[in-house]
């Protein structure tokens, strides 16, 4: 099915999955097609699907896994992973929400211009399938962000209050967010959050989630991506994660053996910072 | 096990946002934006997100019911159907067929509406065909085909960040068209100026570069006023109006009178801030102008479009990218529903059928003599079941016990007919009134093509299988034909339907199902190699010149008086959609919203005790409601607002329904009323 001038990462994707497939380890495949123009999850189950495999389009795919898995608890699920896949995926199985014996990844590596338009510093999984790693990655920081940083207290607040009025509380940012799935969502309760407002209550709403998601993000921007009025959401998130790694040298979504340090218990005293952190 | 996802177009509002629908072995199981789709962009706002959520309410119409004695009963299809075909055969043999009236749908597909259509004009012989587009845009369709000769969305939606100046007026964007307000705020980014000209201080005003804030019912005061101050200080553009337009000298006549102070006596807007904002329009490279109700439904609703068209003519704002009039159509498929004729006065395509030519044409395609006479709109169908001259009514996917004005008129008029068909998928207060009920399929459950406000045909696509004993709507017309012996809507399926409809039709001719299968196209769109066409009227309009209509600015039909000091003027919220038969019925919105409140302001609270959450009794000459208060400046002071989507506290209870002279919009903006302190029983 490939011509000579299929790319590479597109042959050696779809050979991963076409593997994954005939071993029959699996029920299917979980990850993108292309037809025409659009690029959409899907759940490849044979040869024959796989030419329409797509290397490129990004969905936040782990939070579909998750509910298929939820669904299907004897299945095991071949899933095309990128970088922020993988990580989700570790931060769930170790949220104990999905089975990770259960997963058969696909390695994708994102391509240099992939990794650009995410700001990813880590743009490929710990193995790779398909595609070349292209390394760690460093950006300089967001101007903006630079510029918030650099104001006062209070206006560093007018900042934040100005750009979350935009929201119109499509929950996107949640519902696009695979590690944003709580059974019971504070955002919805009305002792949190004001019900039928919007924009919603600042800073209830944004605080909520942020602080929900500190330990947790793995930068993958799938929220700002779904936010129809432009809050810079992925930004938002990484100012946490920082902070985060500073107080604790915590990042999540590396291992899955590595415990997030919020969690405790109070036999074990006050959560243990890095020297330089507090 | 299966995973699906289901390409399909957002059922609410006209942003034509595309998503997937998610299915987990054949079950619907969720709502995903397209990444890839023009309008969505891999976002969609909360009533997208919960898209899925009504299809397979509880609620769901399962069985045809028709009335046994002063109840529904659930029925067959065989039963329901014969007693619907023969009693509207006798209704027709009887009074003859413009004693009975249809009504339309926006909510269903280009398809339904074309087959519905056909019914009402071949099978029973009547131009008596309207639907809800004659409550929100009949302005609009009037007033631009008038002055540019084409009644749509000049511009794209995407083509929305082109713009280096946004005038936003009567649309509360960011609540009723999340997608436009996404594209107003990514302008704004841009550094385009924002202008949001609204008697109420919604959410966008406070991303506006200038607010303005006139009187409720005075918006050809403050056009007129802008354009005053643009001929005044030679802001126009004399070679678009030269090349473009005719009529330009009794234009320039007509708004000499409306001087800034003047302006500011009938509107409230200071003359500063109107020089401020026509200085930023005119003189912007690519202004745009959006604009929904609240310039539309007022009894000088075409009277506001036409004053626009001339705002924009006369600064050569129009036919650009970026730049254009852009109504922003407020159900799904309102624009198409239009575009497929169900209206009383034109075929599919805006052709007229009082055109001998025109209506010629369908007459041989469809092998029978057709109506020559325009039919009634809305209102005046209702008033006709009222003094009894319309005896039947068909009513597909439309509500009016919640959405036409002054609900108590309609509700006797509705009760008179010897015969109301309603079709729908939810019961509601006009199904209940029926004499027969068909259960109809939702969007998730059928195939065929929505019109976004853009002019974007796309396709939805069939998910599940019909909920219950559910039929799409145009199989049931196709099966009412078959019994009343009509052959001609025997249609094999949504495809052969479009086929027909855009071999009649010359802004479709080009659209065919293969091309819109992961694509969408814009009317006009002539063949096969047509493009479809982003930004009209661009080389020239579409009747050729633009022509300046002058307009003069009249009161609102009703105003306050000692009696009923306070206005009233009604609206949609984000968390619902229109009469809520869909969004009251997905949790996820339900649980954001579940009852009505009436805005008031402060200081009128202040005056009258009233405080949050206090239940106040509304009351106009019409009706009454009662309904919990909740304080906001976002209504200035002397004015209240009720949301129309709630059945137990229906703003249209109270609203005027006099009439728009031209395109007959009832007056849903502004009438008067009193608002009392409901004071509770104390119980010992």
């Amino acid at each position: 099915m490939d011509s000579p001038k299929t790319p590479v990462r597109k042959r050696e994707l779809r050979d991963s999955a076409g593997l994954l497939i005939g071993s029959g380890q699996v029920a299917g495949v979980l990850g993108l097609r292309r037809i025409s123009d659009h690029v959409e999850p899907y759940f490849f189950r044979t040869m024959e699907e796989l030419e329409n495999l797509s290397v490129n389009g990004k969905y936040p795919i782990a939070g579909v896994a998750r509910r298929l898995m939820v669904r299907w608890p004897d299945e095991a699920l071949g899933i095309v992973a990128r970088g922020c896949d993988e990580r989700h995926l570790i931060e769930l199985v170790k949220k104990g929400s999905i089975a990770g014996d259960r997963l058969r990844l696909i390695g994708l590596a994102c391509t240099r211009e992939e990794a650009d338009e995410c700001r990813c510093e880590r743009p490929f999984p710990t193995r790779v399938n398909a595609g070349e790693r292209i390394g760690l990655c460093e950006y300089p920081p967001d101007a903006e962000m630079e510029m918030m940083l650099d104001m006062e207290i209070w206006d560093r607040r007018r900042y934040w209050t100005d750009v979350f009025s935009r929201c119109i509380k499509c929950y996107g940012c949640r519902n696009s967010c695979p590690l944003c799935n709580c059974d019971d969502c504070r955002l919805e309760e009305s002792r949190w959050v004001r019900v039928g407002e919007i924009p919603p209550e600042f800073p209830s709403f944004h605080l909520i989630r942020a602080f929900h998601l500190a330990d947790k993000c793995v930068g993958c921007g799938a929220c700002e991506r779904a936010c129809p009025m432009g809050i810079p959401l992925r930004e938002f998130h990484r100012l946490i994660r920082e902070e985060v790694k500073s107080l604790f040298d915590y990042e999540a979504g590396l291992t899955i053996d590595e415990k997030s340090p919020l969690i405790t218990d109070f036999e074990q005293g006050p959560m243990k910072v890095t020297p330089d952190g507090l | 096990m299966d995973y699906e996802t289901v390409m399909s177009v957002c059922p609410y509002c006209g942003c034509g946002c595309g998503l997937y629908l998610e299915l987990i072995d054949g079950h619907l199981a969720g709502t995903m934006p397209s990444c890839t789709h023009p309008i969505s962009r891999g976002a969609l706002c909360i009533k997208g997100w919960s898209a899925h959520e009504f299809v397979e309410s509880e609620d769901r119409l399962r069985k045809p019911l028709w009335k046994r004695g002063a109840n529904l009963e659930s029925t067959d299809w065989d039963t329901a159907l014969y007693f619907a075909a023969e009693r509207l055969k006798y209704i027709a043999d009887n009074y003859g067929p413009d004693s009975i009236g249809f009504l339309s749908s926006a909510k269903c597909t280009n398809e339904e509406n074309y087959a519905f259509m056909k019914f009402a004009r071949s099978v029973v012989g009547t131009n008596h065909i309207d639907h809800c587009a004659r409550l929100c845009h009949a302005p609009t369709v009037a007033a631009l085909a008038r002055s540019f000769g084409s009644g749509a969305m000049t511009n794209s939606v995407p083509d929305i960040e082109q713009s280096s100046c946004i005038l936003v007026t009567g649309s509360n964007t960011s609540e009723n068209h999340p997608m436009v307000a996404a594209r107003v705020l990514a302008a704004r980014e841009n550094g385009a100026y924002v202008v949001v000209v609204d008697p109420r201080r919604i959410h966008l005003a406070e991303y506006a570069d200038l607010f303005v804030q006139p009187r409720l019912g005075t918006d050809v005061a403050w056009i007129n006023g802008m354009m005053n101050i643009i001929i005044e200080e030679g802001w126009h553009d004399n070679d678009f109006i030269i090349r473009r337009t005719e009529q330009f000298e009794e234009l320039k006549a007509c708004v000499a009178t409306y001087t800034p102070d003047v302006v500011r006596d009938v509107t409230g807007v200071e003359p500063g801030l109107l020089r401020l904002a026509a200085r930023m329009y005119a003189l912007s490279s690519n202004s745009a102008i959006l604009y929904t109700m609240g310039i539309t439904e007022h009894t000088t609703g075409t009277d506001n479009v036409l004053a626009l068209a001339n705002l924009a003519m006369l600064t050569g704002q129009v036919g650009k990218p970026g730049s254009g009039i852009n109504p922003l159509r407020g159900q799904n498929n309102v624009q198409g529903a239009c575009d497929m004729g169900a209206l009383p006065d034109v075929l599919t395509g805006y052709q007229k059928v009082d055109d001998d030519e025109a209506r010629g044409k369908f007459e041989e395609a469809w092998g029978t003599a057709l109506p020559r006479e325009p039919g009634l709109t809305v209102v005046e169908l209702i008033d006709a079941a009222a003094s009894g001259s319309i005896k039947a009514l068909y009513i597909m996917g439309e509500n009016p016990m919640l959405s036409d004005p002054d609900i108590n008129h309609v509700r006797e008029a509705l009760s008179s007919l010897e015969l109301l068909v309603v079709q729908d998928i939810f019961m509601n207060p006009t199904a209940e009134l029926a004499t027969v009920v068909f259960p109809a399929c939702s969007f998730a459950e059928k195939e065929g093509t929505f019109t976004s406000t853009d002019r974007r045909v796309q396709k939805i696509r069939k998910a599940i299988e019909p909920v219950g004993d559910s039929k799409p709507d145009w199989e049931i017309i196709k099966l009412l034909a078959q019994i009343m012996g009509s052959p001609g809507l025997d249609f094999a399926g949504p495809e052969e339907i479009f086929d027909e409809m855009a071999s009649l039709t010359p802004t479709y001719a080009g659209i065919n199902y293969s091309r819109l299968e992961r694509s969408s196209l814009q009317w006009p769109c002539r063949d096969e190699k047509d493009p479809g066409t982003p930004i009209l009227h661009r080389e020239s309009f579409t009747r050729g010149r633009g022509v300046f209509v002058p307009v003069e600015w009249r009161p609102p039909a009703e105003v306050v008086d000692e009696e009923y000091p306070l206005y009233l003027t009604t609206g949609r919220v984000h968390f619902h959609y229109h009469t809520g038969t869909m969004s009251r019925r997905s949790p996820t919105l339900n649980r954001e919203m579940s009852s009505a409140a009436v805005d008031v302001n402060p200081e009128d609270a202040e005056d009258l005790d009233v405080e949050e959450n206090d239940l106040v009794k509304v009351s106009s000459r019409r009706g009454e409601v009662k309904i919990r208060a909740r304080l906001t400046r976002m209504v200035p002071p002397g004015t209240v607002f009720i949301p129309f989507n709630f059945q137990e506290s229906a703003a249209n209870a109270l609203t005027n329904p006099a009439r728009d002279p031209v395109s007959k919009i009832p007056e849903f903006k502004v009438c008067a009323v009193r608002m009392e302190k409901v004071t509770p029983r104390v119980v010992r």
